[in-house]
């Protein structure tokens, strides 16, 4: 099920309510920085790709450098995680990366999430440092990386 | 007649050229050049060519996955993706574009290319199809075209490699793509044309309606 739940960038349409998921999945207890408003200007800025995952189930927010990327946000409803929309939706904001030759994906996720850190690490990402007091002042961040130089083995799905 | 005062220009097409054969290094270094001299007006160019024998990795491509070049010679060069081989009877195909000024994504530009070649090959009834995680355009599972780009100031370079009529042993001597055994196709193993200035000459057109949108 998983490989037919398709992937699109999103729509203005779409931003209240990944902002929404953005408050409820990701920034809860920190405040809301992803307003409707950012989200907006996200999907309207043309170095950014907001990517849907099917029924607005899942979305992830990357934005492309010349030499590297930076995740700035991804989630999936809590009801249908763990069955492969997050590396759905990494791997579809990364095909642009790697076709342009962008080396290194960066992001950073919330100290106090295991269960994000252990998903990155899945995906590649090795920690690259620890930012104190990163989000209000209150939470760390973990700084993530994964380098596209590594090469793969298996054919693509 | 009145003209509007403050008339926005349209957008001009970009420019076709047809370079024929060209050694790998020269046209390489003139993609650079003009990437990193354009000015907000240099037009947009499409080149198309095709290269003598070579190949290509990727800034970040793993050089284990060049297995025996023989007498090929190898280059790295600044593009995305892994290793590939251009040789003659392969449409190579350069987008200098300046994505910013066309308001074009990376991901447009792709698409752009791959649906390009898609459209095309339904021409000629062959069913193509491009991946949601992976670069290129297949048949079966066969890879009939490559991606890579490279981004720099805001205008593009490098492009899409099409197998039209050509000798494919030489991709028995890596991986492509960096994955093992992935197998290639061409069109004209498919029913498709034969001949690399035929193949420009039509394809061209396409991908320039799909950047001017």
């Amino acid at each position: 099920m998983m490989a037919n739940t398709p992937v699109r960038l999103a729509m203005a349409q779409d931003a209240a309510l990944i902002a929404e998921m953005s408050r409820d999945y990701v920034e809860h207890g920190l405040g809301w920085s992803w307003t409707p408003a950012r989200v907006l200007a996200a999907v309207n800025n043309k170095a950014t790709n907001v990517a849907v995952a099917g029924d607005l189930v899942g979305f992830g927010i990357m934005h492309y450098g010349d030499d590297s990327a930076h995740l700035a946000l991804l989630a999936v409803r809590p009801a249908r995680q763990r069955r492969g929309l997050g590396t759905l939706l990494l791997e579809w904001l990364e095909k642009p990366a790697r076709v342009a030759g962008i080396d290194c994906i960066r992001l950073e996720a919330r100290a106090d999430n295991p269960s994000a850190i252990a998903f990155y690490r899945h995906q590649g990402f090795r920690e690259a440092g620890r930012i104190a007091g990163y989000y209000r002042g209150t939470v760390d961040a973990v700084r993530l990386e994964k380098r596209l130089d590594v090469a793969l083995h298996v054919p693509p799905r | 007649m009145s003209v509007p005062a403050m008339a926005v220009p349209a957008p001009a097409a970009a420019e076709i050229l047809w370079l024929g054969r060209c050694a790998y290094e020269p046209t390489w270094r003139a993609m650079q050049r003009y990437t990193q001299e354009r000015g907000p007006n240099s037009p947009d160019q499409i080149w198309l060519l095709e290269h003598e024998p070579v190949f290509t990795l990727g800034m970040n491509a793993d050089a284990s996955h060049v297995l025996a070049p023989g007498d090929i010679p190898v280059v790295r060069i600044d593009r995305g993706g892994q290793v590939t081989y251009h040789g003659p009877g392969q449409l190579v195909v350069y987008p200098l574009i300046d994505i910013r000024r066309a308001s074009l994504t990376v991901r447009d530009l792709l698409n752009a290319l791959e649906r390009s070649v898609i459209e095309y090959a339904a021409r000629f009834g062959i069913e193509a199809q491009c991946r949601a995680a992976a670069p290129g355009v297949y048949v079966d599972g066969r890879k009939l075209a490559s991606v890579g780009l490279r981004i720099r100031r805001g205008g593009s370079y490098h492009g899409l490699a099409l197998n039209v009529r050509m000798d494919l042993a030489p991709f028995a001597r890596i991986n492509p793509c960096g994955y093992t055994g992935l197998q290639m196709t061409q069109l004209s193993d498919l029913s498709g044309p034969g001949e690399v200035a035929q193949v420009a000459a039509e394809f061209a057109p396409l991908l320039a309606a799909k950047l001017s949108r």
